[in-house]
């Protein structure tokens, strides 16, 4: 019981440290009540890190029914609850808007930022990157719903988280493609003390 | 014997295969809990919880049962399938993967995966139920599929046997071989050896056991010359008293009856001097002499 109580604390707490830092990011509200740009990136940065749990899960499910299942959650997180592939769970309350339609978003929001043209431009290679990614991964995850072997699903599931890191683009300090770190740090979003590119 | 030796193959089989199965459940398990442990520690870090109660929420739609995350002695995440109504008990910060089972029978594994901060220090665990009702209805299936298997393998050895034997047989009956003829006949002469009926141009002719036996003998090869020795062999096989007397005597007393019968019947039995007897082929001789 005390445990419970505590829990509840902490996630109080928690919540209420979301909320703030949701609050801080979207100060600069776009003034017609949507998220601003930098408030979506931090969202769809912890999104896909999800999306890079959950892969990392699947690829080690105790069953391949578990793989299957962690495949479509995937499925779902990508293309969003108007996806064509988007199969709606039994029990849940949120509906995701999809990291592919976030992204076309971006694609859409970034033209009219206040940015120098060449970083403007990097950005939408950036994001289009990440787009790229996401279908790659997206497809991957699709192929993986119908198989029956364990050892095909995990290589399909690696695949997957391969298209996944891809996308998030983790600093490398070599030669890269950019995709969301990029973006993450154009926008002074990048506080988990990665080190740039060089 | 076959198949005692194909029940016991199929039942080492299928106990190798099971628990190769379970060791693969158990393994594979460890991983996924380890996984989402390391994933834990990192949202812990950055103050990530609700990240963290999602990541356990997608685990509970496939084999986990509960997930719960302690850290710093509070029980932060307790997430638990619908069906789940028990309390997972915190076993400390030990790693340890445990058989345990639900109130209602379920059988599930209880893992526990320690989190330690930077320094090395125990900071919390994860423990979560995995259930093993899938992996044991697999070893069910593998089971029976090796049993149908082991029962059609011996179904399909006994067939092979069987029609092996059944060629074999057939085999040794020439194919397209007849019954032997049920009339034993010789010109006019006609024997039934099922009735024990005796006929000469259609005539009945009355004969005893043994007329019967030594007429029989004679007919079974028309034409052929049978030694005494041989006729004695074959009409008084118990008879040590008999002789080529009793065979003359014999001999006399068919011919008389045959001819009595019919005409016909008259110079059937012919004696070869210093040889033996036979009955005239007469188909023989006829198309020998022209008739």
């Amino acid at each position: 019981m005390v445990k419970n109580r505590s829990a509840v604390g902490i996630a109080a707490i928690a919540l209420f440290s979301l909320i703030v830092i949701a609050c801080s990011a979207a100060a600069a509200d776009q003034g017609d009540g949507t998220p601003s740009l930098e408030a979506q990136l931090i969202s769809f940065a912890s999104e896909l890190r999800l999306g890079l749990s959950l892969a990392a899960f699947a690829a080690y499910s105790p069953t391949i029914l578990d793989l299957r299942l962690h495949a479509q959650q995937l499925i779902n997180l990508i293309e969003g609850a108007d996806g064509p592939h988007y199969v709606r769970p039994t029990e849940s309350s949120d509906e995701p808007v999809g990291l592919l339609v976030e992204v076309t978003g971006w694609l859409r929001q970034i033209p009219d930022r206040p940015l120098p043209p060449d970083k403007k431009e990097r950005l939408l290679v950036a994001a289009k990157n990440v787009l790229i990614f996401l279908d790659l991964a997206r497809d991957a995850a699709l192929s993986l719903l119908d198989e029956r072997r364990m050892d095909r699903a995990k290589e399909g599931m690696f695949e997957v988280y391969a298209c996944l890191a891809a996308a998030y683009e983790p600093p490398c300090g070599t030669a890269y493609v950019p995709g969301l770190w990029t973006i993450l740090d154009a926008f002074g979003l990048t506080d988990r003390g990665e080190e740039p590119h060089s | 014997m076959t198949i005692i030796l194909t029940g016991l193959g199929v039942g080492l089989f299928a106990d190798a295969y099971q628990r190769l199965l379970a060791e693969s459940f158990r393994e594979r398990s460890a991983s996924y809990a380890q996984a989402f442990a390391e994933g834990a520690k990192r949202w812990i870090e950055s103050g990530d919880l609700e990240m963290l109660r999602q990541a356990a929420q997608f685990l509970l739609v496939g084999s986990a049962l509960y997930v719960q995350v302690e850290s710093e002695g509070t029980l932060i995440i307790d997430e638990r399938a619908a069906a789940v109504e028990i309390e997972p008990e915190p076993a400390g910060a030990a790693r340890s993967i445990t058989d345990a089972s639900l109130p209602n029978g379920k059988p599930y594994l209880d893992i526990i995966i320690p989190l330690v901060d930077e320094d090395g220090s125990p900071s919390g665990y994860v423990s979560i139920g995995i259930d093993k009702s899938s992996v044991i209805a697999e070893a069910r299936g593998v089971l029976l599929l090796s049993a149908a298997g082991g029962l059609g393998f011996d179904i399909l050895l006994i067939g092979v046997l069987g029609w092996a034997l059944l060629g074999r047989m057939r085999a040794r009956e020439p194919i397209g071989a007849e019954k032997p003829p049920r009339y034993i006949e010789a010109g006019p002469l006609r024997i039934d050896p099922v009735r024990k009926e005796v006929t000469v141009g259609g005539r009945p002719v009355r004969l005893t056991p043994k007329q019967f036996a030594l007429l029989r003998l004679l007919a079974s090869e028309p034409g052929r010359v049978f030694s005494e020795e041989e006729i004695l062999k074959a009409v008084w096989p118990d008879s040590a008293y008999a002789d080529s007397k009793d065979i003359k005597q014999y001999v006399y007393l068919l011919r008389r009856r045959l001819g009595e019968a019919s005409p016909e019947g008259r110079g059937l039995i012919v004696t070869v001097a210093g040889f033996g007897y036979r009955i005239a082929d007469r188909s023989v001789e006829e198309d020998l002499t022209g008739k």
